[in-house]
């Protein structure tokens, strides 16, 4: 420490040379240094203009996105509400008008019925159904198939047979189905024993699907449409459970699977397909479900029912 | 530095420009070879641009920039890159120091030998130990308060009041012949 030099002044005389001798060094970087560092500074300020400009978006977006939940809870809330309120009153019906495209929509009276028996063709029947004959009512001669999810033959007719009615007469037939749509009101009067037995099929929504017992009885062909029709997927899980026929058709031909692709339930498709639906049965104007989702350009359905080996 | 963080790339320039002579001959200085310290430039800058949008201005910007540029220069010293080139540039201190007193100071000579002054001063600094050399750098070229240079180097103020004076004492000795 004792050549430390302890006089200020002569620090001071020490950086003075030693910046005069800095400032005559002509010593810079290279100019590709500085060139580098600034295109380089540009890049990073480009990137994050980049990041701001979809920031921006986002932030455009969000509140698009924050107006669609609350429109969206409101527009199920209203669905849930006329469902309650006419829920009841279209049930009545076997096949309520819903928003099938007016292609599909066919006079009931210039389509062929069909009985509930699970065929894989649809069945030549005259184009004017008899009088006395019901939809869903027909009795059948020989035993379904053995196909999985076979039910009952006519859930109707063996509700009439018990009651000692003999063949089933088009009112009889009628109030039946209407019974089978309307259970809620027909549980709630107090409805008889073959009504009490077919009514528990048109259950959909899951709650009270029969017991194995009372599903030997009952058809499950109008609930598991109409649990297609509304996408309601445990209806569909549970009837499957039930071993019912997937291939069932309505009065015009159509299956749970074509009634699905027709009102865009891409999920009902699926789980339909997953449960063995047959993709290729047409209706009674010969339009197949893969037909119908091409008309209607549901890509993900059409996707899913050529997956399936729909033609 | 706060309008570049808003993307203005031209105050990016106008930065590089006002700081790059005195970074440079910290580096330059410090490492003692030319390409290392241009890399070291590149890595400075670089990352002076990364860390834009996160600058805080609760100190100056130059010791931020200096404690980028100290921590860039340390680690290249520790990685060996370090190469001292002062011998190879082949100049002998005493003839440069006689000719820097004897030949007049205008014309393409006076630029040759203002280039052989720079080397001698670097070669001056080049003996001084790495923490003195560091020190008197950060005190001289980035203008820092034995504070700053001790808050920089990660020092007490008392170890980097001594490297100074150290630093300062061994240098007028080296360069007395320019006094």
């Amino acid at each position: 420490m004792s050549n430390l030099p302890t006089n200020e002044d002569e620090f001071a005389e020490t950086d003075a040379l030693y910046r005069r001798l800095s400032a005559e060094d002509p010593g810079r970087p290279d100019g590709k240094v500085r060139q580098a560092v600034l295109e380089h500074a540009t890049l990073l300020t480009r990137r994050s203009q980049v990041r701001a400009t979809d920031e921006y978006v986002y932030s455009w977006d969000r509140p698009r996105r924050a107006w669609r939940r609350p429109s969206a809870f409101g527009a199920l809330a209203a669905s849930l509400l006329a469902v309650i309120i006419f829920g009841p009153r279209f049930g009545a019906h076997p096949m309520p008008a819903r928003s099938v495209p007016a292609a599909y929509e066919r006079p009931v009276s210039e389509t062929p019925v069909y009985a509930d028996i699970g065929n894989s063709k649809p069945m030549p029947m005259p184009m004017q159904a008899p009088a006395s004959v019901a939809p869903e009512a027909v009795p059948q001669p020989a035993p379904p198939r053995e196909r999985h999810g076979d039910a009952p033959a006519n859930a109707v007719a063996a509700a009439a047979a018990s009651a000692g009615a003999g063949a089933p007469s088009r009112a009889e037939a009628t109030d039946a189905t209407q019974a089978i749509g309307g259970m809620s009101a027909s549980r709630a009067m107090g409805a008889p024993a073959p009504m009490a037995a077919a009514a528990p099929a048109a259950k959909t929504s899951g709650v009270n699907v029969p017991t194995q017992s009372a599903a030997a009885a009952a058809d499950y062909g109008p609930a598991l449409r109409r649990a297609a029709e509304d996408a309601d997927l445990p209806a569909l899980r549970e009837l499957h459970d039930k071993r019912v026929n997937l291939d069932s058709r309505d009065a015009q031909g159509r299956t749970a699977l074509m009634l699905a692709t027709l009102h865009g339930h891409s999920q009902a498709v699926s789980a339909l397909l997953a449960y063995g639906a047959d993709p290729n049965l047409a209706d009674a104007s010969g339009e197949t479900p893969l037909d119908a989702a091409l008309a209607a350009d549901e890509s993900e359905i059409i996707a899913e029912l050529k997956h399936n080996g729909a033609r | 530095m706060e309008r570049y963080a808003l993307g203005d790339s031209a105050a990016f320039g106008t930065l590089y420009r006002r700081h790059e002579t005195r970074i440079w001959r910290y580096l330059e200085r410090n490492v003692g070879n030319r390409a290392t310290a241009e890399e070291l430039m590149q890595e400075v800058w670089f990352a002076v641009a990364r860390e834009a949008p996160r600058y805080q201005p609760t100190a100056r910007f130059t010791t931020w920039l200096f404690t980028i540029a100290h921590n860039r220069m340390v680690d290249a010293v520790r990685a060996g890159q370090r190469q001292v080139s002062l011998d190879a540039l082949g100049y002998d201190s005493a003839s440069v120091i006689r000719q820097l007193t004897t030949q007049p100071a205008s014309g393409p000579l006076a630029a040759t030998l203002a280039r052989e002054q720079g080397s001698a001063l670097a070669r001056a600094l080049a003996q001084l130990p790495g923490e003195q050399r560091d020190a008197f750098l950060l005190h001289i070229e980035a203008e820092l308060s034995v504070d700053e240079v001790a808050a920089v180097t990660g020092s007490t103020f008392e170890t980097t009041k001594s490297r100074l004076r150290y630093a300062r004492s061994k240098l007028r000795d080296l360069l007395s012949e320019f006094a």
